[in-house]
């Protein structure tokens, strides 16, 4: 199973933690260019 | 054999891929091991011995065939229990999360069964992470192998503790704010946490996600880079992931020290300590100063606004986390836990911005203080473990500042490892920490491969184990 469902189904949760490693904005980050991003 | 329990990984390998030794001896062996160790010092929460034979039959069969994946094929590594491993419990050292089972790996994880490890248990850790003392309430105290009346630092702690008695051959740990540095530094092992966004933390339950990483536990510097070589690369399931490729070349170009330009601040990092481990630790930097580094006292602006800017992101983001869960199972949580909350409910978020910007500000000074210097050295650990039961619960967020001088590493999010450098009175260990440039994880393994090369702490390791075996009969 996985968190959400965990969390939602499970502990029955009224609302959705914050999980923000994957899918929003870092909240810290190095750059994209000191993380050695290269333009595509 | 327990000089086999206690071989890094290296030598382990070269005995796996001459078909010295098996996977499948080596696992049962480790097995035994932990049956026979893990009951005095309780750093498992769960052992997986089936899935365990069952991989190393498997990594046999293809040593057999002459496919060996690397210098990780065949070797127990332990997992800290907030990772997620499919098809096993995954508790973060918690009742929350008691029952989950996850459906898959956490990327690090599965970078390591691809490398050919072999997933022997998941550790021992303070709830959540979230406290310095491993004394888990639901899960049962983590002692210290060096003083079972002692707590072993954390939150890694049963990571910290399966490497240092030979129950694995490396461990998987996080490090909010030091959390794999402090208990390797107590245990008398190698800890490595990465620049931040090194190594993906998808399939880890955050704490503070702008703070959390992942690293490896190990009883050498070259197995820390064995394990970090094997687990970081950009992962597109981390917003923060980088593309950079580690430097393999590590190991090589340092005959010793000479050229290398080592930073010392003394605030903060050298105030405080226990008078005996400063000893060690002032001896060592003298060492370091012997094998020919040039060693210069420098200073940082505003390092007391951001340790403390720290504390206040940390606490409101484990609250963004843990809120919902709270509103409906708080009775679940242990009691040091609940006061950190209570601290999170009170910081505002004009505080946890106006922290964010302490914290950016700093980097760039730190970053301009530290261009010209390879590292900077410090203490990891800053005073003698804890005896067990004795740390208030209101104290769990302050204890990492006392315990340890490693939180700076995780406001600014460069690399920074422990090694161990010695032994105050009492046999307990002490680890030298050594903080780089971001992304420059090469540079401190070398500097720290040439000051292990010449300083033998790991063999006291094997060492400690009549006290372990016996600990009424040696104290």
């Amino acid at each position: 199973m996985d968190l959400k469902e965990y969390l939602m189904h499970v502990l029955e949760l009224a609302e959705e933690p914050a999980i923000q490693y994957a899918e929003e904005e870092p909240a810290f980050a190095f750059t994209l260019e000191e993380r050695g991003k290269k333009d595509d | 054999m327990t000089e086999l329990f206690f071989s890094d990984i290296a030598s382990l390998s070269q005995l796996i891929q001459t078909k010295k030794l098996s996977p499948v001896e080596i696992t049962d062996g480790t097995l035994k091991r932990i049956e026979q160790i893990d009951p005095t010092v309780n750093a498992f929460i769960k052992v997986l011995a089936e899935d365990a034979r069952k991989q190393a039959v498997k990594l046999e069969q293809e040593v057999m065939d002459g496919q060996v994946r690397g210098p990780l094929h065949g070797v127990p590594i332990a997992i800290k229990d907030i990772l997620e491993t499919k098809g096993h419990e995954t508790t973060a050292g918690s009742r929350v999360f008691e029952s989950w089972i996850p459906d898959r790996d956490a990327t690090v994880v599965d970078k390591l069964k691809e490398a050919g490890a072999i997933i022997i248990g998941k550790a021992n850790l303070h709830e959540f992470a979230m406290g310095a003392t491993t004394e888990n309430p639901h899960y049962g105290v983590c002692r210290n192998p060096w003083d079972l009346e002692r707590v072993p630092g954390g939150s890694s702690g049963g990571s910290a503790v399966a490497v240092a008695t030979g129950m694995c051959y490396g461990a998987i740990g996080t490090d909010t704010a030091g959390s794999i540095r402090l208990p390797a530094a107590i245990c008398g092992i190698t800890g490595l946490k990465p620049t931040y966004g090194r190594v993906s933390r998808n399939g880890c339950l955050p704490f503070s996600w702008s703070l959390d990483h992942i690293g490896p536990m190990t009883r050498t510097v070259k197995d820390a880079a064995i394990m970090l070589e094997a687990i970081s690369g950009y992962d597109p399931l981390d917003s923060s992931s980088s593309f950079l490729p580690i430097d393999i070349q590590w190991e090589r170009g340092l005959p010793d020290l000479r050229g290398i330009k080592l930073a010392v601040v003394r605030e903060h990092f050298f105030e405080d300590l226990d008078s005996e481990l400063k000893v060690v630790i002032e001896q060592a930097i003298t060492d370091i100063q012997a094998q020919g580094a040039e060693i210069i006292e420098i200073q940082f602006e505003g390092l007391s606004d951001a340790l403390q800017a720290l504390k206040l992101i940390a606490q409101s983001e484990v609250l963004a986390f843990h809120e919902p869960i709270l509103k409906k199972h708080q009775h679940l949580y242990g009691e040091d836990l609940q006061y950190r909350f209570n601290f999170g409910q009170s910081i505002s978020a004009v505080q946890y911005l106006s922290a964010q910007r302490i914290r950016s500000k700093f980097i760039e000074e730190v970053k301009k203080k530290l261009s010209g210097f390879d590292a900077l050295l410090a203490p990891a650990n800053a005073k003698r473990p804890f005896p067990i039961g004795t740390v208030p619960p209101d104290q769990a967020i302050s204890n990492m500042f006392n315990l340890g001088r490693t939180p700076f590493g995780n406001i600014v999010g460069f690399p920074a490892m422990t090694i161990p450098c010695g032994f105050m009175p009492g046999n307990l260990p002490v680890g030298l920490q050594i903080i780089g440039k971001p992304f420059e994880e090469h540079r401190i393994l070398q500097i720290a491969y040439v000051y292990e090369r010449s300083h033998h702490w790991v063999a006291k390791l094997a060492q400690n184990e009549a006290y372990l075996t016996n600990p009424i009969r040696n104290s």
